[in-house]
């Protein structure tokens, strides 16, 4: 009975950090995610500012530019610097101008409509009616993906279940590999186990640190074992 | 779940750039709290026609100039055009001096004379320009330097390029 405890014990703890550590990081994606929260911006703000991240990528530039220029058209090396800092000083320019309006209302979002405000109060109203196009067809998206919302939570309950199902588990394997080896060997090896169990059992307790559940799961071994 | 986002929004509404870069270029403004996801996806796209905008305008000017590769000048001439644009952009754009200091890497290699202000570089060109017309009308013997002297003019031409008062 105590051998077959004990057994359970050690082979409980790996399997369920395995599968929590997977439930962490879907956890960090989701954090990931919703990254528009302000804390979010305020932390990139202050931890990494590189000279990469200022500019948009000259990629992204030059594709966009090759289908507007010329098909045989070339662009220098001074001119393809020269976009890229026009094109973040224009994204700078227009969301100071946004931003003075979102404070002036007392917010703290800059919302869509203060983009446009911006736009217009910046000379750039050509750009007004394709970007309120633009924006519906973004809000209709929108509204696609609240519904597509609906099965990530049915992803997240299948893993759940999952989970549960690892903890079913867990009581079945009492056939230890030593055991293959005969009724006696468990014994033997029960034995010389003893000092390793135990810091084994510390390392267990360390992980349960990480998550709750571990913590109520070593205690149902240790009563087990009592 | 971004990945997924990602694929919806190429369906219907592609972006041709990264939405975290262009938050993290909003952010540099320390003002800047909160942006929405529809804010951000507004600025994104108003700088994709921004830059749609800004190449059709310099391709423009590098045509009207007849040249095939689009430089600094040709930015700069499509900017002022655009009072929108001008107002924001001009004073940030590289001082007309620079376009002349990567020519100088190049010129001092044939001619160091050329290392003097953008004004007296031209002088100078004017003045070696006459100087190589007469050589070929006086004897045969200066006609094998003129020839040695062809691949350098290209160059020049390809330096001069990039001024547009040259060429006017």
């Amino acid at each position: 009975m105590e051998t077959g405890g004990f057994h359970g014990y050690r082979k409980l703890p790996n399997t369920t950090a395995g599968l929590k550590l997977s439930v962490s990081d879907m956890n960090m994606r989701q954090q990931v995610a919703s990254s528009d929260h302000s804390a979010a911006t305020g932390e990139e703000n202050e931890c990494t500012v590189r000279e990469q991240d200022r500019f948009m990528p000259i990629a992204n530039v030059i594709r966009i530019m090759r289908k507007i220029l010329p098909p045989h058209a070339k662009i220098s090396d001074d001119a393809k610097e020269t976009i890229q800092e026009c094109v973040s000083e224009y994204i700078s320019f227009i969301t100071g101008e946004a931003n003075e309006r979102c404070q002036r209302e007392q917010r703290k979002t800059i919302t869509a409509e203060d983009v446009l405000w911006a736009m217009s109060k910046l000379g750039f109203d050509d750009y007004i009616e394709p970007l309120t196009m633009y924006l519906h067809r973004y809000r209709e998206l929108e509204g696609d993906r609240t519904s597509m919302r609906g099965e990530p939570l049915g992803k997240r309950t299948v893993e759940y279940a999952t989970l549960g199902v690892a903890t079913a588990f867990v009581p079945p394997p009492y056939h230890h590999h030593n055991g293959y080896f005969g009724a006696a060997m468990p014994m033997g090896t029960y034995v010389r186990e003893a000092p390793p169990n135990t810091a084994s059992s510390h390392h267990h307790h360390h992980h349960h640190h990480h998550h709750a559940r571990g913590i109520s799961n070593a205690h149902e071994p240790n009563a087990r074992s009592i | 779940m971004v990945m997924a986002e990602e694929e919806e929004s190429g369906v219907s509404i592609q972006l041709e750039f990264p939405k975290g870069r262009v938050k993290k270029i909003m952010a540099l403004d320390k003002d800047v709290k909160r942006v929405s996801s529809e804010a951000l996806f507004l600025v994104s796209r108003s700088t994709e026609l921004f830059l749609q905008f800004l190449a059709e305008k310099s391709a423009q000017v590098a045509i009207e100039k007849k040249r095939k590769t689009v430089n600094l000048e040709h930015i700069r001439e499509a900017v002022k055009r655009h009072q929108p644009t001008r107002d924001f952009l001009l004073d940030e754009l590289p001082p007309p001096s620079q376009p002349t200091k990567p020519d100088r890497p190049t010129q001092p290699a044939g001619r160091p004379k050329l290392d003097p202000p953008p004004r007296g570089t031209r002088r100078i060109d004017l003045f070696f320009r006459k100087p190589e017309l007469d050589d070929p009308a006086q004897a045969q013997p200066p006609e094998n330097p003129a020839q040695a002297q062809p691949p350098e003019n290209p160059d020049q031409d390809q330096a001069q390029s990039p001024v547009p008062v040259d060429e006017s």
